[in-house]
């Protein structure tokens, strides 16, 4: 058991006395970051993300019009770009993305029911030609309006001919596809003034009401996406053993894109950390150098065993031989979590408690 | 220490009699604010329970076993109960006037909290909800604080999942939320099938008085937080556990003898809830309820008599309130440190000082200490 008691007396007014001890971060310092950070990673990101949508969206009509297997690869080619602009971006969870379900409906993952192959069904069996416009989507499940409901379209088996004999597949593939360009275009629009709005944080207006509120939103997308990484997108299909992996829980497994994933979100994430000028890295160096290498060192391990690890994931989780790698991978990762929330003590940034974890 | 213990407990009963004395030293902020008890999170991922005086000055810390959730204050002394969150055991008593621990409890064999208890008025008892392991059924158990809190009574919660209990205002019965989702550690095992209540049981016998069951058509819809006036309005606090897209009221009143009252925010606002209550708190004239949406970071208010909606204010992170002496007006506490003085009714939303040790991130629940 542990006592602290403060006298009421102003003597000990101190606030935070524990930390006093510590060159703090000044506030101007953290300015300066957020500034960096939305300017250099995070709008040039959703920037990427709605023309990767746009060109998704056009080449898509352009496959409607002629259905036959080189088109297909090219808009295979296409979504697996859209994909990776998504996965670049996807760690922020704040701001317009997450209002009006944005977040869900790009990308509803992990799904545990297969509710994204039920809805689809039920969709194409009804084929309802009316229905595919603003409205419907406003009231359809997430499962059917992003990036998982076109992957299972575009990269079904027989993607090839069934798009050829249903004529009402092109119609409904085409919906998402406008729907996902137009999602991302409000997400990036909407950034603008919310981006105007967090670098001036204060008290009187906006939704920010300091310069470390807006920081800690930021730093959330670089510290608690490791996690998930960790947790539901290796150790979830990794299973206990190599016999019993589950490759299907992996993520994008049918445009087998599952570990180009997790690379285009640790790059990602790494460029968060140290790629902005100024960067969290360069606040961490002054006071905190040994800190800063380390978290320096685990990208770059787990960057280094990403690169090793042979594509797909799929097969590779079912591979004995891989194992160790994969433990590996997990273990960097684990590393890697653990030194940014010492980071993010030391710089004196309180995350709270992880939202998904309610009761 | 002597003294400021003292002076704190003077503050402590100034505030108390705020409303009854307008002229009573304190500035107009000072004396609105209240002394509160809540479980916390310090930076360095350890789990507390703080209390602060009036001025929103730490006065005690201490480190629990586990991450806490709601705690419960006893009504004459200056004890708190800190009770883990599902699926841990303990359940410690702290003496924050003079920082021990007054007992180390653990939850029976077979059993673990769900992070509520409640003690009875004239401070005799300490109730909680519990699950018993082996069936899943959930239980409601009273500990005499007067005999070294042991076990005098142990009975069905009239459900599966009970999470927040309160006590009626005549002291007589206890109104248990079963949430009706049964779990293993924290995983959710019936989704599909779950069937929460409200349910009424004689505090003595726990014999069942009345419950009421969410409508087949919002069986997911998870009753887990509610809160009682003083003349046995119930206000409840929902989580969804279907669809994020689906459009369902996230808020509920009821009184026995009457059919469930569900409430729907305005649509923009309801959807922005994320299907998600944290909290649900009556102010000091139990005609006002504020129900905290911590995912969609907003608190909304509901008029008591009628259901209506009154308004919604942001909250970053929002979820722990508690009554003021003031009509209408809540404190509210985010899992980002901060702490607030809200009104729906004027519009008052001003951030209060916090002067603490270490910042803390305030857990779901909020507690007055007077």
């Amino acid at each position: 058991m542990m006592l602290k008691k403060l006298a009421l007396t102003g003597a000990l007014a101190l606030t935070f006395t524990a930390n006093a001890a510590q060159a703090e971060v000044s506030e101007a310092q953290w300015q300066a970051l957020n500034n960096a950070i939305i300017d250099q990673h995070l709008m040039p990101r959703y920037q990427t993300l709605s023309g990767a949508a746009d060109l998704f969206q056009q080449q898509h009509q352009q496959f409607c019009q002629q259905i036959n297997q080189q088109q297909l690869t090219n808009l295979q080619k296409d979504f697996r770009q859209l994909q990776d602009s998504w996965q670049a971006v996807q760690h922020f969870r704040f701001g317009p993305v997450e209002q009006l379900m944005r977040y869900q409906s790009m990308q509803f993952w992990p799904d545990k029911k297969n509710l994204t192959s039920k809805q689809l069904n039920k969709l194409l069996k009804a084929e309802d030609h009316e229905k595919l416009d603003e409205e419907f989507f406003r009231r359809a499940s997430v499962a059917v309006k992003g990036l998982p409901a076109m992957e299972r379209l575009l990269f079904s088996k027989n993607a090839l001919s069934e798009y050829q004999q249903n004529q009402y597949r092109c119609l409904l593939s085409q919906a998402i596809a406008d729907h996902i360009a137009l999602v991302t275009r409000e997400i990036h629009t909407e950034w603008q003034p919310f981006a105007t709005d967090m670098k001036q944080a204060n008290l009187a207006k906006g939704f920010y009401e300091d310069t470390i509120e807006a920081s800690v939103d930021l730093m959330k997308g670089l510290v608690e996406p490791v996690e998930v990484i960790r947790n539901l997108k290796v150790l979830r299909p990794m299973g206990s053993t190599a016999a019993k992996a589950k490759p299907r829980r992996t993520e994008s497994w049918r445009s087998a894109r599952s570990l180009e994933n997790i690379r285009t979100n640790l790059k990602s994430l790494d460029h968060l950390f140290q790629g902005t000028k100024p960067s969290v890295k360069h606040l961490l160096d002054t006071e905190h150098p040994q800190l800063s290498n380390k978290l320096q060192a685990d990208f770059a391990r787990v960057s280094q065993t990403l690169t090793l690890l042979p594509a797909p994931l799929y097969d590779t989780l079912e591979t004995p031989e891989r194992r160790p790698q994969l433990e590996q991978l997990a273990d960097q990762l684990k590393s890697l979590h653990l030194n940014l929330e010492l980071a993010m003590q030391a710089l004196n940034i309180q995350l709270g408690f992880n939202s998904s974890d309610g009761d | 220490m002597e003294i400021n213990r003292r002076s704190f407990c003077q503050l402590l009963a100034a505030a108390g009699t705020a409303s009854l004395l307008p002229t009573n030293g304190l500035s107009a902020t000072e004396s609105n604010q209240v002394a509160f008890a809540s479980a916390a999170k310090s930076n360095d991922g350890s789990y507390w329970l703080a209390v602060t005086n009036n001025q929103g000055r730490e006065i005690a810390r201490h480190k629990l076993p586990g991450r806490g959730h709601h705690i419960a204050v006893h009504p004459t002394k200056p004890h708190v109960a800190a009770i883990a969150r599902r699926p841990d055991t303990f359940l410690q008593i702290f003496d924050y006037d003079s920082g021990r621990l007054v007992a180390d409890l653990q939850a029976g064999d077979d059993r673990h909290f769900y992070g509520h208890c409640v003690f009875s008025h004239d401070g005799q008892f300490l109730i909680s909800t519990e699950n018993q392991l082996s069936t899943g059924q959930g239980r409601v158990v009273v500990r005499d604080c007067h005999q070294h809190y042991r076990i005098v009574a142990d009975f069905s919660s009239g459900g599966i999942g009970p999470h927040e209990l309160v006590l009626t205002p005549d002291q007589q019965q206890v109104v248990v939320a079963n949430g009706g989702i049964r779990t293993q550690g924290r995983k959710k095992l019936n989704l599909d099938t779950m069937r929460p209540n409200l349910s009424y049981l004689d505090l003595n016998t726990g014999t069942l008085l009345e419950q009421i069951e969410m409508p087949e058509q919002f069986h997911q819809l998870s009753i887990r937080h509610i809160d009682i006036n003083s003349t046995g309005t119930v206000a409840i606090a929902l989580q969804y556990q279907g669809a994020l897209e689906d459009d369902v009221p996230l808020v509920a009143l009821h009184r026995r003898g009457e059919q469930l009252q569900l409430l729907r925010a305005p649509q923009m606002i309801n959807q922005q809830m994320k299907q998600y209550c944290g909290s649900a708190r009556f102010d000091s004239s139990g005609e006002v309820v504020a129900i905290s949406a911590p995912r969609g970071d907003l608190i909304t208010f509901w008029e008591e008599s009628s259901g209506q909606f009154i308004d919604h204010i942001r909250s970053r992170d929002g979820c722990g309130i508690t009554a003021t002496g003031n009509p209408a007006e809540f404190l509210v506490t985010t899992g980002t440190g901060k702490a607030y003085l809200m009104n729906p009714r004027s519009g008052l939303r001003n951030r209060q000082p916090l002067t603490l040790e270490t910042p803390m991130s305030w857990d779901n629940h909020l507690s007055a200490v007077s």
